[in-house]
């Protein structure tokens, strides 16, 4: 079988994850990722509306991730900002959910075999999405990511930052992963998982 | 049936209880303990799992993806601008 290069990206498909980080001052953690961090534009409205982030520490925190992060212009993100443009009153509503399904779509028809969509999120309304259905999606949700971390060596203090979040929550969230169907795909990343 | 813990220590307890040998019960009666989070957290500080409870399985994929895009950072945010 011929080898095709892998291509991952991250896609952070819902405000959760972020605003989680930061609220344990872990955004950071994102930076982390030697592969692109994606973030539809209108999810970063979301995150970053005063509703959300009152003391502008979580627009902060992603500034300074500075081209780690690749924000992802929409059709419904631009096409939002000029309504607000006419009347700041205009509500977003489920606006992230549909600038995700534009991204989704544009993904399923210009992804590569080789593309591996690594989706980190939290809201199970994700499931539902286009993204979540993308050919060789993996899906991570973010206790899912950390506890890997520290089970790889590669964040010693996963396990506090787990309890941490856990701490804030109603109820524990418990860890969540989807792995990509890549039998046809000979992955780098799978290939040495059967080396270690 | 449990088996008799006259004369048990801590540990041996706690290694009963991990191997399923003594059910919850028998050894929160030997701690006087009267919540079932109580023994859960002996076990835990003690470096052991409760019968049948299993650390989340991470799949060797998602390991091995983790590890090819991701690079230790250091504790704690980052230094500001």
């Amino acid at each position: 079988m011929t080898r095709k290069a892998v291509d991952v990206a991250v896609i952070i498909p819902d405000a959760s994850p972020v605003l989680t980080l930061a609220r344990i001052g872990r955004l950071d953690l994102l930076g982390g990722f030697t592969v692109p961090v994606r973030l539809v534009d209108q999810v970063l409205y979301e995150i970053t509306k005063p509703d959300n982030d009152p003391q502008g520490e979580v627009r902060a925190g992603l500034a300074r991730l500075h081209n780690r992060l690749e924000i992802v212009e929409t059709n419904v993100g631009v096409g939002f900002q000029a309504r607000r443009l006419r009347d700041p009153a205009t509500p977003g509503g489920n606006l992230g959910e549909i600038a995700v399904d534009e991204y989704a779509t544009v993904l399923a028809h210009t992804g590569g075999p080789g593309f591996v969509p690594l989706v980190l999120f939290e809201d199970p309304d994700i499931m539902n999405l286009r993204i979540a259905r993308l050919k060789n999606v993996h899906l991570l949700n973010t206790t899912a990511w950390l506890l890997s971390l520290y089970r790889e060596g590669l964040l010693p203090d996963g396990l506090d930052l787990v309890e941490r979040i856990n701490a804030g929550r109603k109820s524990p969230m418990i860890p969540f992963e989807k792995v990509a169907l890549t039998k046809k795909i000979r992955s780098t990343w799978l290939r040495r998982s059967f080396t270690a | 049936m449990n088996e008799d813990l006259r004369g048990c220590s801590v540990a041996d307890v706690l290694e009963r209880l991990e191997k399923g040998r003594i059910g919850h019960r028998a050894a929160m009666d030997w701690f006087n303990l009267t919540r079932y989070d109580d023994l859960v957290e002996i076990m835990h500080a003690n470096s052991r799992l409760m019968p049948g409870h299993q650390p989340m399985r991470v799949s060797p994929e998602t390991r091995a993806l983790l590890r090819s895009i991701f690079a230790p950072v250091g504790k704690g945010p980052s230094a500001p601008d």
